[in-house]
């Protein structure tokens, strides 16, 4: 049903009757000598999802991953599939699709010997797996390059490649650990928006590993923020972004103003509204500040500082403000305020305004 | 240039001519080691005395490299040199060496055949037959046929990886008598008897010996239960009260001389070194040094050697009748051609 | 100034003269730099192979002649030992491998620090000299070697067993020196493979097994075909351990133009030998270079 639209009723009939599993990992962890690589973490993938995990390099990602694929044994901890726990089983009885890197194609076999392989493991006649691989090189747009051999794709094709392998035989779950980093921007973009049609179409459980965070909003349906082996945040690509749940996050994902609440209380003008007592920092995102109160009555809050620096960046402008107290931010105007940013003068004082319901407080 | 070159040969030839007026130096190369040492004590060194000469002594490995190279690039410096009857056989025959004046040297007292037109015998040793004295402890093998006899004296045998010396034991086996077996070899018919002879043995043969010191711990060890060999070495392991035993019988007899390098500068002052250094008295002198044998026979009659080594040197007048004196001559003609049937012979 | 004539001007601007000057010389100083060692190269490696292939072609008589060759040609004994050189070293090379493989790869397969122990035990013989070590298997093999002890004391056999003094003793001697020699291009190939491939193939349910013989012994491959190589050219001129182990039932060639040259000083004679060694190595170092292209070409990557 999914490969290929030319697919043989024996196959759809297969295909038909697999569906989607959940990954659930409860309380993994592991240490590499004093390192705590992963710090009991617990985490669902539900049938069908994709999620994206992101942090930084030694935050646990890569690791978590390798864990569900089978080849890091964790401390202890669990991960369940298809209803019984796999900690346990070697990764070639796993079944799930890995897409590595980097890339990870033999290169002593051509395209198609590639995508074959896991086919050929498996048994499938020779004939019906050429064919099955063809169907999926069609899926990742390399149909008719089953006779190139590696050495002479471009790492945008290795990649395309590497993934018809993973998928081809059919995997319920899909391991992604960062596939795209090795590509430039702009084929990374158009894979990223690719990878996730893909997935559409598949509906395969995906596990996928990144330390882009413009990524992992991009393709996710849910992002597992991750941070010294724990997950900080596990939720939406929207809720991650405005409603991060530390500073940690704040500032990991997107261009964040963060002031300490004792500080902004000084410095901010306008009303706060009710504060959680629990709260301590307030967070504004670069792009949330205006340089007018232009409409909105949710009520606004102002801050003053001395304009440093204007950095002309394409879509927009990068203002450089100093606070009073010495505290640098940052604020992104858009292009359709170019007249305001023409009017400002390196050395001014300037006023940035910031609606109330675009604060967040941590 | 010319001129000072010139110059500089004449000053030369003035103080060689000076230096030989008062005191000539004869070199003499070695082989080093027990003879070198043992010939400094008892053969050139009261010699050298004795005439009023001096002696520099210089070593090498092969004889016959020194030769070439000094013959073959007009260069002579040795005078004397020590080399192996066979050797100097085939460097006299390719005009290497100064024929021996045996008017200034007094060989009468000589093993027949020791005393060679190109050189004079110092010390002789033998090839012979040893034996595991366990393997063998009801009986001795005894001759040549014996060490052929496989069934009468099962074991394994060792000879040597080269044809010297096992081609006459070969025809001796095969009942060739002793006078008769250069006799048997002068004919390419008796080349091939004698290495068809050995071929035949070739299933009992584990090991092909390359040197001395290899036979010798080969008995040691009882690797083999019956080789040719040295006996010298034999005897040293004899008397270190390992399970061996040799005998003379049948032995190939064969021995290192003085030959005096062709173009040597002091021909005459080398034969009569040459004559003092094969006296009876030095050559007696020199069984203290090494276990080779006197070949001036006279050597025996000096009371110099005790009647227990007579016994188990090789030139003494009971064990050299029981031997073959080696043909060094027919060795310097037919070398090549037997070695190559002998290797043809051990790599089938 | 402003009356410079328009031609010099032109020369002036018109550099590029200079500028290929510069190039030219920068490459000269560069290739004089090289110089010395060329000249190393030449005095240590040509010479001598000019030298070899002069003195082959000269006759015992000191006159040119064909005679050196003619005897190798007539003699039965020479083709025999070219042949045994030839299988001796084959047999080494095989037995590198059958050993030499699978301790690679038990030795790959180790954590660092670990691995370092054991190719420190496999490279540690090669600090011990040749003849000692030649001497250490004799003891073990000959017949009142350790090895018959054993296997008479335990009753495995009545007679000594033939261990000693041929072919197998002196693999066996060879294979123990050229081991190592073999195992690191062999773990240096090995080492190179990217451990995702080998995840990739289990992630695809690929068995250990599989992954071996169809992921890691193809990428191994070029390393074990330059390890082989290495194992195969220089067995081609081992003398101590064959003259030793062998006992004179083993003659490969440089035993017999060691004898040339020791016992009849014949120079010619050992020079058509070695110059026909040499042939023999450089062509089978052709043809195997032309494979190793090929198996390479193969998985560029």
């Amino acid at each position: 049903m999914l490969l290929s639209p030319a697919s043989t009723p024996s196959q759809t009939g297969h295909m038909n009757s697999r569906s989607a599993e959940s990954v659930r990992i409860e309380a993994v962890s592991k240490m590499y000598g004093e390192f705590r690589a992963l710090d009991d973490v617990s985490l669902t993938v539900e049938a069908g999802e994709f999620v994206a995990m992101l942090g930084p390099s030694g935050s646990g990602k890569s690791t978590l991953l390798m864990a569900v694929a089978g080849f890091i044994r964790p401390d202890r901890g669990r991960i369940f599939f298809g209803g019984s726990d796999i900690v346990r089983l070697p990764a070639n009885q796993r079944g799930f699709g890995v897409v590595f890197q980097s890339y990870a194609l033999f290169p002593h076999m051509d395209v198609m010997a590639n995508v074959t392989f896991p086919l050929n493991v498996r048994g499938v006649p020779q004939d019906e797996a050429r064919r099955r691989a063809a169907a999926a090189l069609d899926v990742v747009k390399l149909g008719g390059f089953g006779g190139r051999r590696i050495g002479e794709l471009s790492g945008g094709q290795r990649q395309r490649v590497a993934l018809a392998r993973a998928i081809v035989f059919e995997p319920k779950v899909l391991l992604m650990d960062e596939p795209l980093s090795a590509l430039d921007k702009t084929l990374r973009e158009e894979m990223q928006m690719e990878i996730r049609e893909l997935h559409n179409k598949l509906q395969i459980t995906t596990l996928y590993v990144t330390h882009d965070q413009r990524e992992a909003l991009t393709i996710a349906d849910r992002v597992a923020v991750m941070n010294k082996g724990r997950i900080v945040q596990l939720d939406s690509p929207e809720a991650i972004y405005r409603r991060p749940t530390d500073e940690f996050v704040a500032r990991f994902i997107g261009e964040a103003t963060i002031l300490p609440l004792a500080k902004a209380r000084g410095m901010v003008a306008g009303d706060l509204g009710a504060v959680e007592p629990s709260a301590r920092a307030l967070m504004v995102r670069s792009e949330d500040f205006c340089l007018s109160r232009a409409g909105g009555d949710g009520g606004w809050l102002t801050v003053s500082g001395l304009l440093r620096g204007i950095v002309f960046q394409g879509d927009s402008w990068l203002l450089q403000v100093d606070l009073a107290d010495g505290q640098a931010i940052t604020a992104r105007a858009q292009k359709h305020f170019s007249a305001e940013v023409g009017a400002l003068e390196v050395g001014q004082t300037v006023e940035l305004h910031v609606r109330r319901d675009r604060v967040h407080l941590l | 240039m010319r001129g000072s070159i010139l110059a500089a040969g004449i000053l030369a030839a003035a103080f060689a001519g000076t230096a030989s007026a008062e005191e000539t130096t004869l070199t003499l190369n070695t082989p080093g080691g027990a003879v070198q040492e043992g010939g400094r004590a008892v053969l050139w060194g009261p010699a050298a005395k004795k005439l009023g000469v001096q002696i520099k002594e210089e070593t090498a490995d092969n004889a016959l490299d020194v030769l070439r190279l000094e013959v073959g690039s007009n260069s002579v410096k040795t005078d004397i040199i020590i080399m192996s009857g066979y050797q100097a056989a085939i460097a006299g025959s390719q005009g290497m060496l100064e024929p021996i004046d045996y008017k200034a040297v007094d060989a009468s007292g000589f093993l027949p055949g020791t005393a060679a037109p190109y050189c004079v015998g110092i010390y002789g040793y033998a090839a012979v037959m040893a034996w595991n004295t366990k393997t063998y402890a009801k009986e001795a093998p005894s001759s040549w046929a014996d060490f052929w006899n496989v069934e009468k004296f099962p074991g394994k045998r060792s000879m040597r990886a080269d044809a010297e010396a096992q081609v006459e034991m070969a025809l001796l086996a095969d009942g060739v008598a002793p006078q008769d077996v250069y006799k048997v070899l002068g004919t390419e018919d008796g080349i091939k008897r004698a290495i068809a002879k050995i071929a035949s043995l070739k299933p009992s043969i584990s090991v092909w010996w390359s040197s001395g010191a290899q036979h010798g711990q080969l008995m040691k060890d009882g690797e083999v239960d019956m080789t040719t060999g040295w006996n010298g070495r034999f005897q040293t392991a004899k008397e270190a009260g390992g399970p061996v035993n040799y005998t003379y019988n049948q032995g190939i007899l064969t021995y290192d001389c003085f030959a005096v390098t062709k173009g040597s500068a002091h021909k005459a002052e080398a034969m009569k070194m040459i004559n003092e250094m094969s006296s009876a008295q030095s050559q007696a002198g020199l069984t203290k040094y090494v276990s080779y044998g006197p070949l001036n026979q006279g050597a025996y009659k000096t009371g110099i050697i005790s009647k227990e080594a007579e016994a188990v040197l090789p030139t003494s007048p009971s064990n050299s009748g029981a031997m073959l004196v080696q043909d060094i001559d027919w060795w310097a003609k037919n070398n090549d051609h037997v070695q190559q049937l002998f290797e043809d012979m051990m790599t089938e | 100034m402003t009356a410079l004539n328009p031609a010099a001007s032109l020369r002036e601007a018109d550099n590029s003269a200079h500028l290929a000057w510069d190039a030219r010389l920068e490459r000269l100083v560069s290739f004089a730099f090289t110089l010395p060692c060329l000249m190393v190269v030449a005095l240590c490696v040509l010479v001598p192979c000019a030298w070899l292939f002069f003195l082959s072609a000269y006759g015992a008589d000191g006159r040119m002649s064909l005679e050196n060759y003619q005897r190798i040609v007539d003699g039965a004994s020479y083709a025999r030992i070219f042949v045994t050189t030839f299988q001796v070293a084959l047999a080494t090379v095989v037995a590198c491998v059958v050993i030499g493989v699978p301790f690679a790869t038990f030795i790959n397969s180790l954590p660092p620090r670990r691995s370092v122990l054991f190719l420190a035990a496999v490279l540690l013989p090669f600090w011990t000299s040749l003849l000692v070590r030649a001497y250490a298997w004799l003891v073990l093999l000959q017949r009142t070697g350790i090895v018959n002890s054993v296997l008479m004391g335990l009753g495995v056999t009545n007679a000594p067993l033939e261990l000693a003094f041929n072919h197998f003793a002196t693999v066996l001697g060879m294979t123990h020196i050229m081991l190592p020699i073999f195992i690191l291009p062999v773990l240096g190939a090995m080492r190179n493979i990217d451990r995702a491939l080998i995840r990739a193939a289990a992630s695809m349910g690929a068995t250990r097994g599989y992954t071996f013989r169809k992921v890691f012994l193809p990428l191994a491959a070029p390393g074990i075909a330059a390890g082989a190589i290495l194992v195969f050219v220089m067995s081609l001129g081992f003398y101590v351990t064959p003259a030793i182990l062998g006992g004179g039932n083993v003659t490969v060639i440089s035993m017999r133009i060691a004898r040339s040259l020791s016992n009849y000083s014949n120079w010619g004679a050992a020079s058509a030998l070695g110059v026909l060694l040499l042939v023999f190595t450089a062509l089978l170092f052709a043809l195997s270079y032309g494979v190793q292209r090929i198996l390479l070409s193969r998985q560029r990557s």
